[in-house]
């Protein structure tokens, strides 16, 4: 009896670890939807936004750029329409000025 | 009844023929005197009186009298073939080499827009004959570029780039032609390179907000950023090149290590153009390498490192990548002669300003290799970050 308690615990170890272990395996599995997904939203290199740029007319260009966030020090790569950016830029300003005043 | 119906019928018929016939006599008479004229309300003597007289004008420095004379054969041709003929795409190109002789910037700047618009309308269905177009708008705004300076100059080379772009994405819905790929791709890189001194406010503006040659001001990317930006598309395009010719499938008896040997001193050069000592260094050893594999070891590194290479290397020329080119020249090609690449490599050197040194190996040691320690002594701006 007192042999058969840590085989048991083991045995139950085991089982725990098994399970956790699959668990892994199954989060780390992607369907082949989501494969797909991942590669649409990647971030396009920076030859690839140029070749874009040079198709389209200039309300529809974009730049990329490495931004760092607020909260974090590690940069993010954004993609973004230069319209957007130059509307940010100027409600940003405005805002600023608003406030010193 | 239906006897006379018929007869009713059949004189109709009759009577339609008749002046379907009346009609059509007069239409093929005009069309064949079409087919024998041509059109032409000049003749082809003419046009070519006119041609002759504008190049012995040109040649002789008479640009205002030979850019007139251009225009009338430019006017002339339009007038014979109608809007949309491509024969005028031959006098515009000379004429925008007259407005560039002329430093007549706006009439080159209508005419450069022009040869764009027409290339697109006549081409649209013919990817091969746009790009080719597209690469000689792309040479004539290089020309241009290297003759001006400040945000004029940023313009062309911008828009040089954007045209070899534009051709890339024509020549890429042609699969047989992923060959011509390769060489627009190295173009672009040394486009990047010619702009890398123009780190200016106006490069966003003409980069991404207008395709016309005027400032809009907005946000703009800093001159670190356009830099890096540079040297990642840069970078970038010669693995892309490196990649292409690797996955080419080879002749059994051809050795590869010498093209890939190649490729890999381009990207050296490429490192150290953008001050990346470390990186050109890692580059030109990994090509040393593969140097050491092929038949040819002791004559492919003088040929590449035995010799000063004036970089940027302006061409990328893959038929110069074998032993038996290697064997017989001790030293890279001269480029061509004829006076159109011989124009373009004039406005390279100008267009790129003071050239850099490759640099040379002998007895197993890097020499003159002042370039790399300079680089590794300053203390500007770092791309690794």
């Amino acid at each position: 009896m007192s042999d058969k308690a840590p085989q048991n615990l083991m045995n139950k170890s085991c089982t725990a670890l098994a399970l956790l272990f699959g668990c892994l395996l199954i989060s780390s599995c992607i369907t082949a939807e989501e494969a797909s997904e991942r590669v649409a939203s990647r971030m396009p290199t920076p030859a690839e936004v140029e070749q874009y740029n040079a198709m389209v007319p200039p309300e529809d260009r974009i730049i990329c750029r490495s931004e760092i966030p607020v909260g974090s020090n590690i940069p993010v790569r954004k993609c973004r329409l230069i319209s957007d950016i130059d509307e940010t830029s100027t409600f940003h300003r405005e805002q600023l000025r608003r406030a010193l005043r | 009844m239906t006897c006379c119906v018929y007869q009713k019928t059949s004189l109709t018929l009759v009577a339609s023929v008749l002046i379907l016939t009346v009609l059509l006599i007069p239409v093929s008479a005009l069309g064949q005197q079409f087919t024998e004229t041509g059109f032409s309300n000049f003749s082809h003597d003419r046009l070519l009186q006119l041609q002759e007289s504008a190049d012995k004008l040109r040649s002789e420095g008479q640009l205002a009298e030979s850019a007139s004379v251009y225009q009338e054969l430019f006017l002339s041709i339009r007038a014979n073939q109608g809007l949309y003929t491509e024969q005028q795409l031959l006098v515009l190109d000379r004429m925008i080499a007259l407005d560039i002789d002329r430093r007549d910037w706006e009439s080159l700047n209508q005419h450069l827009g022009y040869h764009e618009w027409l290339s697109n309308r006549l081409y649209a269905g013919n990817p091969l004959a746009l790009s080719e177009q597209l690469q000689a708008n792309s040479a004539h705004r290089l020309r241009a570029a290297s003759d001006q300076q400040g945000p004029q100059r940023s313009w062309h080379l911008v828009q040089a780039r954007t045209q070899l772009w534009r051709a890339v994405s024509a020549l890429e819905t042609l699969p047989a032609e992923s060959g011509r790929l390769p060489d627009l791709w190295f173009q672009i890189a040394n486009y990047h390179y010619a702009l890398t001194n123009d780190a200016q406010r106006w490069l966003t503006s003409f980069e991404a907000r207008t395709d016309e040659p005027e400032m809009i001001s907005g946000w703009a990317l800093g001159g670190n950023e356009v830099e890096q930006r540079s040297y990642e598309i840069g970078a970038e395009l010669l693995q892309r090149i490196y990649d292409y010719y690797m996955l080419l499938p080879y002749p059994v008896d051809m050795d590869n290590n010498v093209l890939a040997a190649t490729l890999r001193s381009y990207q050296g050069d490429w490192e150290l153009m953008f001050n990346q000592s470390q990186r050109a260094l890692n580059f030109y050893e990994l090509a040393l390498k593969l140097t050491s594999l092929t038949s040819c070891a002791l004559e492919l590194e003088n040929f590449l490192f035995g010799h000063n290479v004036v970089l940027p290397v302006y061409r990328l020329n893959v038929t110069q990548a074998s032993c038996e080119f290697i064997g017989t020249n001790i030293r890279p090609h001269q480029p061509d002669s004829t006076p159109t690449s011989e124009a373009v490599e004039a406005s390279l050197l100008r267009v790129y300003g003071q050239p850099k040194l490759r640099p040379n190996r002998k007895d197993g040691l890097w020499l003159n290799a002042s370039s790399l320690a300079d680089i590794s002594n300053r203390s500007g701006e770092n791309l690794d970050e």
